[in-house]
């Protein structure tokens, strides 16, 4: 665990993006009900970092949501390695090539989710309607809900079909458009 | 291969058990065999009944008797206990996401 980060919810995520690795960061403003958000430009889109350094650059030459949390959280880490990362080349690729779900493992199928859920932060923190639209399409709620059954919650009934009554092939689509927006939305910092 | 998946009910405080150790339970294979493969307990379990057996799971809350006031985050650690991880991939997280959204299908704003 990283003790830093789950102390000021702040949270550096790797996104393996066209073989190339890229930081966000993702956070909870401790100052709001732990509203989810991600750290954005000045334009509203998503911060893609080269390394911590630029991380480091940034938010502290910035007037940021949750501003004093985000300062203290990048001056007290010490573990600068990322708290999780997503590779995103293989996620597009598995559910690509996937037949249908049961193809996909536990891991691929929490991934998947994770990111969808990542989506959904940025979707509401900006209030960004034709992204909220996919992300609570009916088939990406109906295969993050089934997750849900399937490996988190301990039901008293089973659920004996779960995730395998997500029609794949529709989701596959509604999932390319919500990417598809998503990655419209990301800014490559420079120094 | 046809998993008797509600042979076992191993307890939520069991959470530390190796979940190879489970599955040889499930299926009577050899935990060495299984642990030596380098296979998870997850990968074999292809649908449904998880909830029965799987030893992180949480009790599912039920919307309509959630206190709606508390935020989400405090719901979610009303689920899960304090002190656990809350950072992207953590179940933490994952259950926060949900009563985000589900808050939201109970206020009549999920599109």
């Amino acid at each position: 665990m990283n003790e830093i980060s789950e102390k000021y919810k702040k949270y550096i995520v790797e996104l393996k993006l066209n073989g190339e690795d890229k930081l966000i960061v993702s956070g909870m403003d401790i100052s709001n009900e732990d509203k989810d958000f991600l750290l954005l430009d000045k334009d509203g889109k998503v911060l893609l970092f080269n390394d911590f350094s630029q991380i480091e650059e940034y938010i502290l030459n910035e007037e940021l949501l949750d501003n004093n949390n985000m300062q203290g959280w990048v001056k007290e880490l010490k573990n600068k390695k990322p708290y999780i990362s997503y590779n995103i080349d293989n996620i597009l690729n598995a559910i690509e090539e996937a037949k249908d779900l049961r193809e996909l493992n536990k891991d691929m199928l929490s991934q998947i989710v994770d990111f969808i859920n990542i989506i959904g932060d940025y979707a509401y923190q900006i209030n960004k309607e034709d992204l909220i639209v996919l992300y609570e399409h009916q088939l990406i709620d109906q295969f993050k809900e089934l997750f849900m059954d399937d490996f988190i919650w301990k039901l008293e009934v089973s659920n004996e079909a779960g995730l395998n009554t997500v029609p794949w092939e529709s989701f596959r689509t509604a999932f390319e458009k919500l990417y598809n927006l998503f990655k419209q939305c990301f800014f490559h910092y420079k120094n | 291969m046809v998993l008797q998946v509600d042979l076992v009910t191993p307890d939520p405080s069991d959470a530390a058990w190796p979940k190879w150790v489970g599955h040889a339970i499930l299926t009577g294979a050899s935990a060495i065999d299984l642990y030596s493969a380098g296979k998870d307990f997850a990968d074999y379990i292809s649908k449904g009944g998880r909830g029965n057996i799987w030893p992180d799971a949480y009790p599912r809350p039920n919307p309509a008797d959630i206190d709606w006031s508390l935020s989400d985050s405090q719901l979610t650690t009303g689920v899960t206990g304090g002190g656990a991880p809350g950072g992207p991939g953590s179940d933490w997280n994952k259950i926060k996401k949900w009563f985000r959204d589900t808050r939201r299908k109970i206020n009549g704003n999920f599109k």
